[in-house]
Formats: C-alpha cells, structure tokens, sequence
C-alpha cells in the first residue's frame, strides 16, 4: 500500500513532467490540467493496491489513460474541432525541438515523452503503454529518427 | 551542417510549454489535500484468519519487551503492532483511536500536533498512518532520512502486521559498503564528473536522504544497493542523487544544478525556487523579493527565454508585511465575504501573496472552487484586496474555456490580454468537416478515401473504437486508411512535416510493395540477417504509408518485417521504398536496442 507521504512526495516531484505529458497529448492546457487532476484523484483511491516502486510508472499510465478518456469526451461532444496549439513559453533554441517534438504522430512522441521527459526506465515506459518492451524500443528508435529528420540535425540522446 | 542539439530531460522539459502557474498551484494542492484528507475511505483488505493469528504471536513476543520509558519505536512495538493485528481492517476505528490515544497518553508518548490529527479524524484512520505519524515525530518528518537500520527495523513491522506485502528495505551485510563509504564514493564521484563540493557533509547545507535495498525485479535484475540523495536546501548549491551497488560501482549519478556559480536561466530561476521553497502559494513576502531579484537578473544575462510569465513577475512590486497592513488570514476571509465568492468545499485550500500597486500594498486572494461538468475542474476565484484598508480592488473569476487569466500570483490588471493572443485558422469547414479537411498537404483522393472511408459522417469515437477491437492497440497492424485518420486526430492538424498517407491509383500496391521488400531482403548484404525465403514467410509484416518523409512531396512505402520471441514483438527488419518509383531507398535491420 501507498503511504500518503510516499504518495505526496512522488506525485510533487512527477508533477511537471506529467503536465507535459498530458499536454503533449492533448494540446490544451485546462484540458492537460483535467488529465492530472483525474489521474491523482485515482491513484490516491486506488493506492492500496499500488507498490511503491511502480507508482511513478502506474501514475504515468493513468495519466495517458485520462487524456484518452478526455479525447474520446472531445469527440463524443464537438468531433471536428481540434484545439489549436498553444503558443510554448520555451526558450527560443528549443522551439524547433517543441515543433518537431509536437509534429511526432503519438505512438512515437509517447516513448520520447515517457523516457526522456518523465525519466521512465525502458521496462516501466513499455509497461506504462501497454506492449513488450522490444516494440518500445522500436518506437524509440524510430521517433529518435523521426526526430533528427523533422530537426534535420543530429540529435545526442543523454 | 547544423550543430548537434542535445536531448536530455532538462533540454525536453524546457522545450515544452509550462505548466500555468496557476494549474500548478491547483495541482500541488490536490495533492497536499488528498495526502491529508480525512474523509477518504479506504479499501478495506482482509488478512486470513491463521495469518492473524500468527501475527498475533509474532507482535505479542515483539512486545514483551516492553520499556519503562515510552519512546515512539517503543509505542509502535509494544501497542500499535499488536493492536494491528487484532482485526483484518487497514483501518482503525474512531473508538480504536480514542482507545489508542488514551494508552499513548497514560505511558507518557509526546502527543504533538502532528499525532493529535492523526488519533482525531473523526472517521477512523489508516493503521500504517498512524504508525508513520508516531515514528515521524520520533524519528524524523522524511522517512529517508531515518537511519537504515530504523527505516528496515520500520518495514519489517507493516511486514508483520500485514500492512505491506513485502519490503525491500535492509541493512547492509559484512562485505557491503557502508553508508559512510557511499557517501565517500558519491562525494569523489561529484567531484570528478562535475567539480568538488565541500559542503556535501555539512547538513545545514545539504539533507541526506539513504535507504539500502536487497531488491529483486527478475533473475536479471537483482543485487542490494544504495540510494542516496542530497538536497541542497539553499538555491545557490547543486543537488545530487546517486544509485550505488553494495560493491561501491556507480549504477546511476544524477546532478540538479543550483544557481550560484553562475547567471541562471529564467527557466532554472522558476525551477530552482519552486525546488527549495516549495509551491509559490507558500512563498513568503522575502522569497517573493528573492525570486524577482534573481529572476531580473536571469533575464538581464539570457533574456526572458520565450517565459511570457517572466515580464508579468518582473512588472510588478512586492510588499513587506507591516503591522498596519491587514493580515493574510483577515484578506482571505474579506474574499470570502465578497458576492459570489464559492463556499466551503476547498475553502482550506485559499491563499493569498501580498504584491504592491503603485505604492499601495495588495493582497492577491485565491479561492478554489469546484466546477462541476462532465469533467469536473477546479478554478480560482481571485480576489485583489487593498491590505491597508480592506477595499475589495477587483474580482476575476477565470472561467474553464478561457484559462489563460489563472494568474494567482499576479495583479490582475498587468496580465495583458486574457484573450487568446493569436486568432486560431477556422477548426470547421461550412460542411462542418474539420478545418484542415481539403488541404493541399495532401493530394485530392487522399481525402476523397478517407470521406468514403466514414471519418467525416458522424461518428469518429465509433469508428476509432472499432479499429481498437478489430485491429488491437498496436496502430502499425491497422489498415492505411485507420492509421491515416487516427494520426489527423491527435497530433496533425496543421499538416506539417511527414504524416500517414494513402498510395495514389499510379503508385506501387501493397503487395508490389511487399514483394520488393522482400527481394531487398534477400538480397541485401549490409544489415548481416542474411534472411531466406522460409526466414522471411515465418515474420508477421506491417505497412506504413507516408507523404513528405523523404522530402515535400514524396509518398513512401515503408514494410517492417516483425518477429515475437517470447511472446513480445521484435521489428527484424524494415525496407523503405518510394512509391512512385518503386525504388528501395533503405533496408535496416536489427533496430531494437539502437540509438
């Protein structure tokens, strides 16, 4: 079981990274709020059956799930509008990455996501989607590629 | 050529938009409510019978050895461990607790403010909580700070008590380094790898978080190690984290760099600050005047980074509480007085910064509230006071479709426009297909496949859930046309760079296309899976089609050949082919792992 402290400890220090997350997914601030603000109410209900060691991974996943949860209410409501793409307040060398990072179809920009931004091992990353963790590298190469194209430059992955 | 760009989480993190700082603060306190909410009402999970009562005689021989001087360890031992285990429940009652309170009273246990909410909830409370608040204030408030022989001695209890499955936590054995060593090891590791600290030790300067582990993931991944953290509790140090084998090897160092030695970003200004002093709604007026301070002279030396926030900060003046002004807690209940003020459901949450308008002290008020709506959303209601005479300046209520005035700690009349600053293109053609519907990023009978294909006649949630059912989560099994529309509704709705497309009626088929590949396979000689014909009937194939990939313009094959080794996919090779031409433009083979 989750100890409150444990809970409040990992969810301040995932806090960011899993905005970005959801934000990267959605496109919408107030939308990506929702998607967090769900995901903890969640976890914090079902954290009896959470171990320590997988929560930051477990509350990864939730969040990718609610974001779902609101493009599927997105659709279900107004179908044909898309939200326009708020403007980053990034320092300006990494707006080029930020557009590239955002044209990424999902299933490549989520595996750069998991374990660049929010610092997920390969095994937790591929937990958190879902599929073996052989196709998650797959995918990670592939946007890694994906990426230096868009970029048109090398790209050092640290 | 370019210069090559850097990714690593600081760099993604930065490139990405931030988090509004009034999302932030909405969600730093959803998560201090619930980690202190005493409402919740947990799971309740049922031991068996004989496990009890085997517990019983485990905790029982534990309290045996009771002390004459009751200490918090003593307490947990000689009554929380045993009254744990009297009942399968996580919880105890209201009258457990009272029960409790009462014995920790008559055996002398310091009751602090602390222990006195954790025995008062009104509805009973977690068992490990309670547990937790006693050692808290025995042992100190961050578990791993506790000594290791405390923080096993500590889990090998909630082990017994049937409170944890299972722990990890340990001592070190003859043979392990010790945690003098792995801080000596950590220690010389921050000084080669970045430069010495001579602070590291001095714990006025640095918090030591440790805890050791014999851990156990599978047969591969198994050992006992170190964790180590150091916490600058000031901005100017570095911070450090470390994972070191019991060997004394350096599995993982990790560095958060502080602000002294050098000008700061904007970014790492904002970062730093919210690091050390927590959530800006608990800043005080001192760290305010701090912040704007170094956040000045971050922008004079980079700029303000693309941060609009950083102008907003930098525009307005700080007060310094004085005895005439009205105090924080008078100016949150002044907001709540105000007509339509929210009630009572967050109310704990409100907060106010103390900001200056042209000389005149202003306390900024923030009011959670509750929307409620298919998604339920908590918003500010923002209340700008005049702190000298309580005069209701200006209320601002943010409203869910137009988010961008959540600036709690911001006088309101400098955020420049709560409008949307740029005027989105049109999301809905007349015949109310989506904006992009029709774009010349892609050729005519892309679209025209796709309108016959059902996306724009009503039903997208329907459709994309049967492409889940029939063709199963992995997108690059799914039919072009599915992987073409999904990829227009989460992430392309400008069109720019690559995106799955469709084969025009002259380019190369499907089956030409995997017919070629294979031929590339078998003949290629550069990726050594020097694959045959049996190799290759026994791989699962998948199709990807792309416009723009190569360059403006060019439409591509690309055929990934998929082997499942134990169950879990493997892409063995992929051939890349231009459509138009049929011509192989890349064979690769053997991507997992690569970089």
């Amino acid at each position: 079981m989750l100890s409150a402290q444990v809970f409040a400890r990992t969810a301040e220090e995932a806090l960011n990274g899993l905005y970005k997350l959801a934000f990267s997914i959605l496109r919408n601030h107030a939308d990506a709020q929702d998607a967090v603000q769900q995901a903890l109410q969640k976890t914090w209900e079902k954290r009896a059956g959470i171990r320590e060691d997988t929560f930051k991974a477990y509350l990864a996943r939730v969040v990718i799930n609610e974001c779902r949860n609101i493009q599927r209410h997105r659709m279900r409501v107004s179908p044909q509008e898309l939200p326009e793409l708020p403007a980053p307040q990034a320092p300006e060398e990494y707006l080029a990455l930020y557009a590239a990072i955002d044209l990424l179809p999902e299933h490549y920009k989520l595996p750069i996501m998991l374990k660049y931004l929010n610092g997920l091992s390969e095994k937790e990353a591929a937990r958190t989607l879902n599929i073996p963790v052989t196709a998650f590298k797959s995918r990670l190469h592939r946007a890694r590629k994906a990426l230096r194209a868009h970029l048109d430059r090398e790209v050092v992955f640290e | 050529m370019k210069p090559e760009l850097r990714l690593n989480q600081q760099i993604l993190n930065a490139s990405l938009p931030d988090m509004p700082p009034g999302a932030e603060s909405c969600l730093r306190h959803q998560i201090h409510r619930l980690s202190a909410q005493q409402e919740d009402k947990p799971v309740k999970k049922k031991l068996s019978l004989g496990l009890v009562l085997a517990l019983v005689i485990t905790v029982l021989t534990l309290s045996a050895l009771a002390a004459v001087l009751i200490g918090g360890k003593d307490f947990v031992e000689q009554f929380l461990a045993p009254k744990a285990v009297e009942n399968q429940s996580e919880i105890w009652t209201r009258a457990e607790l009272d029960e409790l309170k009462r014995i920790a009273q008559e055996n002398g246990l310091p009751i602090t403010e602390q222990l006195e909410k954790a025995f008062d909830r009104p509805e009973g409370y977690f068992k490990q909580e309670v547990i937790h608040a006693v050692l808290r204030d025995a042992l100190g408030f961050h578990y791993s700070t506790w000594s290791v022989e405390d923080q096993a001695w500590h889990e090998n209890i909630l082990v017994k008590t049937g409170l944890k499955d299972f722990t990890w936590a340990t001592v070190p054995q003859p043979g392990d380094v010790s945690l003098k060593d792995a801080q000596e090891i950590a220690e010389k590791y921050i000084a080669d790898a970045w430069a010495p600290e001579p602070d590291l030790m001095n714990p006025e300067i640095y918090r030591h978080h440790q805890q050791f582990q014999n851990f156990k993931e599978n047969q591969h991944q198994q050992g006992r190690r170190w964790y180590l953290e150091f916490e600058a509790l000031d901005l100017s140090h570095d911070g450090y984290s470390f994972t070191i084998e019991s060997t004394g090897k350096v599995a993982e160092a990790n560095r958060r760099p502080g602000m002294g030695k050098e000008d700061p970003t904007a970014y790492q200004v904002f970062d730093r600050y919210e690091n050390v002093s927590g959530n800006m709604a608990h800043w005080s007026a001192e760290t305010w005047l701090s912040f704007q301070r170094d956040l000045k002279r971050a922008v004079n030396a980079h700029g303000d980074g693309g941060m609009i926030s950083s102008s907003l900060y930098l525009s307005q003046e700080y007060a310094l509480p004085t005895p005439d002004m009205i105090t924080k807690e008078a100016a949150i209940q002044l907001a709540k007085e105000v007509s339509g003020a929210p009630g009572q459901d967050h109310i704990d949450r409100a907060n106010a910064v103390l900001l200056a308008d042209e000389g005149t002290p202003v306390w900024k008020v923030s009011l959670p509230h509750a929307i409620e709506g298919p998604i339920k959303r908590v918003l500010p209601f923002l209340v700008e006071i005049n702190a000298l005479n309580g005069e209701v300046r200006n209320v601002f209520v943010p409203t869910p479709e137009d988010f961008r005035g959540y600036h709690p700690f911001i006088l309101t009349r400098l955020i420049p426009d709560l409008k949307p600053t740029s005027t989105p293109g049109p999301t809905r053609r007349p015949d109310g297909k989506p904006g992009f519907w029709y774009s010349d990023r892609a050729p005519e009978y892309y679209w025209k496949v796709l309108d016959d294909y059902g996306y724009t006649k009503g039903d997208q949630g329907g459709l994309i859930e049967s492409w889940y059912k029939n063709h199963g989560t992995d997108q690059s099994f799914w039919p072009l046309e599915a992987q073409a529309l999904i990829a227009l509704w989460h992430s392309l709705p400008n069109l720019e760079g690559a995106f799955p497309g469709l084969p025009a009626p002259g380019d190369i088929s499907q089956d030409k296309a995997l017919a070629t590949a294979r031929e590339a396979l078998l003949a290629d000689k550069t990726t050594g899976l020097n694959l045959d014909e049996a190799a290759l009937d026994a791989l699962a194939v998948q199709f990807t089609f792309s416009f723009h990939s190569l360059h403006p313009g060019s439409r591509v094959w690309q055929v990934a050949f998929v082997e499942y080794p134990e169950g879990q996919k493997n892409v063995l090779a992929s051939v890349t082919i231009n459509a138009r031409t049929g011509e192989v433009m890349e064979v690769a083979g053997g991507e997992a792992g690569n970089g």
